[in-house]
C-alpha cells in the first residue's frame, strides 16, 4: 500500500515510515469504534420540580405547575378547588371547564361544576353536569345527591 | 481424493446450521425466560418442531460427514484417516444417547447449557479435519483497493436494498407520519450509517494486513488473523442483539456467545477451504493457480473464488432475499431480533459477493491517500449526521428499515448514571426463583364464607386481544356485535391498563391481586393467591381452561374441573371449544356457586397471523383483517356462550369479566406483537363487567378513572361482601366504593407497569394520558401523552428523574415486600 519504496528513504523515516503504515489503519479503526456511540438518547439527570407529587402546595405553586404542564387535567381540577375555597368562581369554573375539554368524561369535575353551577342559581346546568357525571360514576351518592338538589331548586324556582 | 468439494461444502453447511441451531435452542432452554416463554407453551412451532426431528438431522449430519470422509475412512494411511474414525464413531455413540435421551425433554437445567456448547464441538472438529485433509490454497497478502471499492459498493447495495422496499412497508406501518422529506433523510442517513460500518471493516481488513506485514508474517498467517474481527463482531452481536433480547445474561450468555462466533467461525472457515478446491480432482492442482488472496479466500463461501458471475448474480438475488426475510420475520419476530440477524447475515453475504465479483486490483498501486482519505470523509460525514442529528427522521425511518433500526439501536449508549439506573432495572428483572420469599398476601383476614349468596364468577382473559379492536371501545369496530350487546349492560372500564405486557407476570398478577416478583414462573404463589382463597372461602366450584402459567398455581382439587384436559400448554386454546366443553360440564344445578375462567389464544399474534380471513369477510382498512377475523370468530363464541348463560338462568346473578392479559402491536411503528414494549396498544386493555343488578346498586364506581387488572380481584372480595383492605400501591383496590365515597385518588397516582420479559419499566400517570417507559433492552426512554391518539413527547431532564425516581422506589419496595434483595 506504500506509494514510495521504503528502501529510498533515510533508515529513520522509514522506520516511522513503517510503524505509520503498521499503526494508521488500527489507529482509524479506534476512532471509528469509539466515535460510533453516541449519548444523545439519555442525556440528562436533574432534579424534578415542585410539581411531582404531593399536590398539598400552595396556589402560586400550583399555577406554575399548571403553566408547565397545561394538559393536567387533574391538576386544573386541584386549582380550581383552591379557587372555589378562595371565593374566585369565576376562576375555578374556567378551570373545571378546561379540566373539561382534556378529559370530557371526568365525573369528580363534572360534580365541581354542576355543584358551583348550582351555588350560582343555574339549576339546569347543573342537572346536566350532575348527569353527566353519574353517567360514568353510577350510583355516585354525591352525583345523586347533585340532580337532587338541582331539581329541588328548579321545582322551588329559586 | 474422489469426493467433490462443492458437494463437500454444501454438506458442512447443512451440518453446520443444523449444530449451530441445535446449539441455539439449548441455550433457549438453558434460559429461564426463554424456556418459559417460547419452548415450555409449545408457543413457536418452527421450534417445537425442530426439536422433535432433532435426532434424525443429527443422524442425517452424521452420515453426510460419513459420505463425505469415505476416502478417509476406507484408505489406509490417507490424511486425516484417524481424526475421521474418531469422528464418525464418537458421533455413532452421540446419535445413540440422541436416541436413548431425546433432546424434547432437555428442560431448563444446567445440561441444557453443556450439551448447547457440546453440540458446538462438532462442526469445529469437522472443520479441523476438513483443514487436514484439503489442501491449503496458495494465499497472497489482501487486496486493500479491492476490499475498499467492496465495501462503498456493499455500503450502497445495504442502503438501496432496504430503501426500496421502504415505501411499500410503509403501507404496512400505522403510526408512521413519514412524508418524502423525512423519507429521504431516513435514507441519508441510512447511506451513512452503512457507509460508517462497511468502512469500519475495511478498516479491520487494513489492520490485519498492516499488522502482519509489520510483523512479517505470511499472507496465510494474514487469512487467519481475520478471523480476529469476524469472531470478535460475531460473539458481540450475538451477546448483545440475541442473548439481551431473551434475557440471557452474566457468564453463560458471554461464553456461549464466543462460542457460537467461533463456531461459526469455523464452519465458514471450512467452507472457505473446500470452496477454494478445484472443482473436480481432474482439474489443475491448487498451487499451480494464481494466488488467493486472504480477504478473497475469507469471502469464498459465498461466491467462490474463480466465478466473478456467479458473484454478480448473488449480488442481485441477495436483496430481494434480504427484504423476503424481512417481511417473513417482521410479523413474528421478538424485539425486532430476527430481523436485526437477517440484516447482520445481509451485510456479510453481501460484502463477500462484492468482493468475490470485483476484479482484482493487481498491479495497480493504492495510494494511502486514497485508502485513508475515503474512510476519513465516511467519518467526516458521520460526524456531521450526529451534529445535525434528525433524530425524527431516523426514528421514522427506522421503522421502514431494519438495518437503520439496528445501527441506531447498536449506537445508544448511556451516561454514568444513566448506566447505574438500568443495572438497577436489570438486576431487579428476572430475578431467580430461589432468592424471593413470598409473604402470604391477604386482602381480608380471618377470610369465612361471605354473608350473602357468592354470584358466579366468569373470568375471561382474551390473550393479546387489543381494546381498540372492540366496539365498546371504538366506534369504528362492526364486527363484534356480542360484546357490544353485552357492554350495553354492564361496566365499561374506559381507562383500564395491564400492570405487565406478558402472559406470564400479567396473569399472577390478576390473580394475587397485585403486583409480583419479577421472576419467569411464580414460585410459592398459593399463599399470595388471594383469588385462589376467595374461591376456596367460598366453596366454588372451578371450571378452568388450564395454561402454561395457571397450571403452576397448583389449582387442583375436589372442586376443580378442567375444560381442556392434557392442553396444558399454550398450544392454543380456542374459546369456542372451550364453550362447547362448558356447555357439557356446566352443572345444572346451583348448589354450590361456580368460578370459570380461561384464557384463549384465538387473537395471540402466532395463532391469528397464521390465519387466512375468509372470503366472504371484509374489514375497515384501520383494522389488520386477519386479527379482526379472529376477534369477530371469538365474538360470536362469546355471544353464544352468553346465549348460554341466558337460557341456563346464570347470567343475571353472575359477575361476567372479559378483558385481556395485554394487547399487541400489529405494525405501529413498525412493531409487530408485544415484546418488551410498553406502548398504548400493549398496556390498555379492555375491562367489561357484568355485575348483578342486586350487587351494583350497592356500590359506587368511576368508569373514567384509570383502573389495572389487579384491581380485578379486590373488586371480586367487594362484591361478595367483604372489605378488603389496602394493602399499599403493591397492590390492587376495588374498583367498588361506598355510594358516598371517592374515587379521585385514582386519577391523581402515578402507578407502575413492567414488562413480562425484560428490564422495561414504565409509570402511567394523569389518569391514564401520560405513559413513561423506561426500556434498557433498547436503551432508550420515551414519553407518550394519550390523551386523544398516543403522541410522543419530548423527555425533559425533569421528566426523566421523577419517572427514573419512581421506578426505582417501586421496584425497591416490591422487593422488599417479596424478600429478595435490592
Amino acid at each position: 500500500m506504500n506509494s514510495v519504496a521504503p528502501e529510498r528513504l533515510p533508515p529513520v523515516t522509514a522506520a516511522v515510515r513503517r510503524w505509520i503504515d503498521a499503526g494508521w489503519p488500527f489507529a482509524l479503526l479506534l476512532l471509528f469504534i469509539v466515535s460510533f456511540r453516541s449519548t444523545t438518547r439519555d442525556a440528562a439527570t436533574a432534579s424534578g420540580t415542585a410539581c411531582e407529587g404531593s399536590r398539598s402546595v400552595d396556589v402560586a405553586t400550583l399555577e406554575r405547575c399548571l403553566a408547565l404542564e397545561p394538559d393536567d387535567a387533574e391538576l386544573m381540577t386541584d386549582l380550581g378547588d383552591r379557587y372555589r375555597t378562595a371565593g374566585n368562581d369565576a376562576g375555578a369554573e374556567a378551570l373545571y371547564r378546561r379540566a373539561l375539554a382534556v378529559d370530557a368524561r371526568n365525573g369528580d369535575v363534572h360534580r365541581r361544576l354542576g355543584e358551583l353551577l348550582l351555588a350560582r342559581g343555574d339549576a339546569a346546568a347543573a342537572r346536566a353536569e350532575g348527569e353527566a357525571a353519574l353517567a360514568t360514576q353510577p350510583n355516585s351518592l354525591a352525583d345523586a345527591e347533585l340532580i337532587q338538589r338541582a331539581d329541588d331548586r328548579a321545582r322551588s324556582g329559586r | 481424493m474422489t469426493t467433490r468439494p462443492a458437494a463437500v461444502a454444501a454438506a458442512r453447511v447443512f451440518s453446520g446450521l443444523f449444530f449451530l441451531a441445535l446449539s441455539a435452542y439449548c441455550f433457549l432452554a438453558y434460559t429461564p425466560f426463554a424456556y418459559d416463554a417460547f419452548i415450555k407453551p409449545g408457543v413457536s412451532h418452527a421450534l417445537w418442531f425442530f426439536i422433535v426431528i432433532a435426532g434424525a438431522l443429527f443422524w442425517v449430519a452424521l452420515l453426510l460427514a460419513t459420505l463425505t470422509l469415505l476416502p478417509q475412512l476406507r484408505t489406509r494411511g490417507a490424511r486425516g484417516r484417524l481424526a475421521a474414525w474418531t469422528y464418525v464413531t464418537t458421533g455413532a455413540v452421540a446419535g445413540g444417547a440422541i436416541v436413548r435421551w431425546p433432546l424434547t425433554d432437555i428442560g431448563n437445567t444446567p445440561a441444557a447449557f453443556w450439551l448447547g456448547m457440546a453440540a458446538l464441538v462438532w462442526p469445529v472438529w469437522i472443520a479441523v479435519i476438513d483443514h487436514r485433509i484439503w489442501p491449503a490454497p496458495t494465499v497472497g497478502r489482501a487486496d486493500s483497493r479491492r476490499a475498499l471499492v467492496a465495501s462503498l459498493v456493499s455500503a450502497v447495495i445495504a442502503c438501496t436494498t432496504y430503501a426500496a422496499a421502504s415505501p411499500l412497508r410503509l403501507a404496512r406501518v400505522f403510526g408512521i407520519d413519514a412524508p418524502p422529506q423525512i423519507l429521504l433523510t431516513g435514507i441519508g442517513a441510512s447511506l451513512v450509517f452503512d457507509l460508517y460500518v462497511f468502512m469500519a471493516w475495511y478498516l479491520a481488513i487494513l489492520t490485519v494486513d498492516a499488522v502482519t506485514a509489520f510483523i512479517g508474517v505470511s499472507a496465510s498467517v494474514e487469512y487467519w488473523s481475520l478471523f480476529v474481527p469476524f469472531v470478535t463482531a460475531a460473539a458481540v452481536a450475538i451477546d448483545v442483539i440475541v442473548c439481551l433480547s431473551l434475557g440471557f445474561l452474566g457468564p453463560a450468555s458471554v461464553a456461549s456467545s464466543i462460542a457460537l462466533a467461533v463456531a461459526t467461525a469455523a464452519i465458514w472457515a471450512d467452507v472457505a477451504r473446500l470452496r477454494s478446491q478445484p472443482a473436480t480432482p481432474a482439474a489443475a492442482p491448487v498451487d499451480v493457480r494464481a494466488p488467493i488472496d486472504a480477504v478473497g479466500l475469507l469471502c469464498a463461501p459465498v461466491a467462490g473464488v474463480r466465478s466473478r458471475r456467479a458473484a454478480i448474480a448473488l449480488s442481485v438475488v441477495l436483496p430481494l432475499a434480504a427484504n423476503l426475510c424481512i417481511s417473513v420475520f417482521q410479523e413474528l419476530d421478538w424485539s425486532f431480533l430476527m430481523q436485526k440477524l437477517s440484516v447482520l447475515t445481509f451485510w456479510s453475504l453481501t460484502f463477500a459477493c462484492v468482493y468475490a465479483a470485483l476484479p482484482t486490483s493487481s498491479g495497480r498501486r493504492s495510494s494511502r491517500a486514497m485508502l485513508a482519505g475515503i474512510p476519513i470523509a465516511v467519518f467526516i460525514a458521520y460526524q456531521l449526521l450526529v451534529w445535525i442529528n434528525p433524530e425524527q427522521a431516523i426514528d421514522r425511518y427506522a421503522a421502514l428499515d431494519a438495518s437503520v433500526r439496528l445501527l441506531r439501536d447498536a449506537r445508544t449508549v448511556q451516561s454514568a448514571e444513566t448506566a447505574k439506573v438500568y443495572a438497577y432495572l436489570r438486576s431487579q428483572t428476572l430475578v431467580l426463583p430461589a432468592a424471593v420469599q413470598p409473604p402470604a398476601v391477604d386482602f381480608v383476614q380471618p377470610l369465612a364464607p361471605a354473608s350473602g349468596p357468592p354470584p358466579d364468577i366468569y373470568l375471561l382473559i382474551i390473550d393479546s386481544l387489543r381494546r381498540d379492536y372492540l366496539s365498546p371501545y371504538n366506534p369504528r369496530v362492526n364486527f363484534t356485535p356480542s360484546i357490544a350487546k353485552f357492554a350495553a349492560d354492564s361496566l365499561v372500564f374506559d381507562r383500564a391498563w395491564t400492570r405487565y405486557s406478558g402472559t406470564l407476570l400479567s396473569v399472577p398478577s390478576v390473580w394475587a391481586g397485585g403486583l409480583v416478583p419479577h421472576i419467569v414462573r411464580q414460585t410459592q404463589f398459593r399463599p399470595r393467591n388471594t383469588l385462589l382463597k376467595l374461591l376456596e372461602a367460598n366453596d366454588y366450584r372451578r371450571l378452568m381452561d388450564m395454561d402454561s402459567v395457571v397450571e403452576t398455581f397448583d389449582l387442583t382439587g375436589d372442586r376443580f374441573v378442567q375444560l381442556n384436559p392434557g392442553h396444558e400448554g399454550w398450544g392454543p386454546t380456542d374459546f369456542c371449544t372451550t364453550v362447547v366443553a362448558t356447555k357439557r360440564l356446566l352443572p345444572s344445578g346451583r348448589t354450590q356457586p361456580t368460578f370459570f375462567y380461561s384464557l384463549p389464544q384465538n387473537i395471540h399474534p402466532t395463532v391469528v397471523l397464521n390465519n387466512r380471513v375468509p372470503a366472504d369477510e371484509t374489514y375497515p382498512p384501520a383494522f389488520e383483517p386477519r386479527v379482526a377475523s379472529g376477534v369477530h370468530r371469538i365474538d360470536a363464541c362469546i355471544g353464544e356462550f352468553l346465549d348460554f348463560l341466558k337460557r341456563e338462568q346464570r347470567y343475571d346473578d353472575s359477575v361476567i369479566i372479559i378483558t385481556s392479559d395485554h394487547g399487541d402491536l400489529l405494525g405501529e411503528e413498525g412493531r409487530w406483537g408485544h415484546a418488551f414494549w410498553l406502548y398504548p396498544d400493549v398496556m390498555r386493555v379492555p375491562l367489561i363487567m357484568h355485575v348483578p343488578a342486586r350487587l351494583r346498586n350497592t356500590f359506587r364506581v368511576d368508569l373514567d378513572a384509570q383502573v389495572f387488572l389487579t384491581d380485578v380481584t379486590p373488586s371480586l372480595y367487594t362484591l361478595l361482601g367483604y372489605d378488603a383492605r389496602d394493602l399499599g400501591p403493591l397492590f390492587g383496590r376495588s374498583f367498588f366504593g361506598p355510594r358516598d365515597g371517592d374515587s379521585s385518588w385514582r386519577r391523581r397516582r402515578m402507578s407502575f407497569l413492567g414488562s413480562s420479559y425484560g428490564a422495561v419499566y414504565g409509570v402511567v400517570s394523569e389518569n391514564g394520558r401520560r405513559l413513561y417507559v423506561v426500556d434498557t433492552v433498547d436503551a432508550t426512554e420515551y414519553a407518550l401523552d394519550l390523551t386523544a391518539a398516543p403522541r410522543h413527547l419530548a423527555v425533559t431532564p425533569a421528566m426523566m428523574f421523577l419517572n427514573r425516581r419512581f421506578i426505582v422506589d417501586q421496584l425497591r419496595a416490591i422487593a422488599a415486600f417479596y424478600r429478595y434483595p435490592s
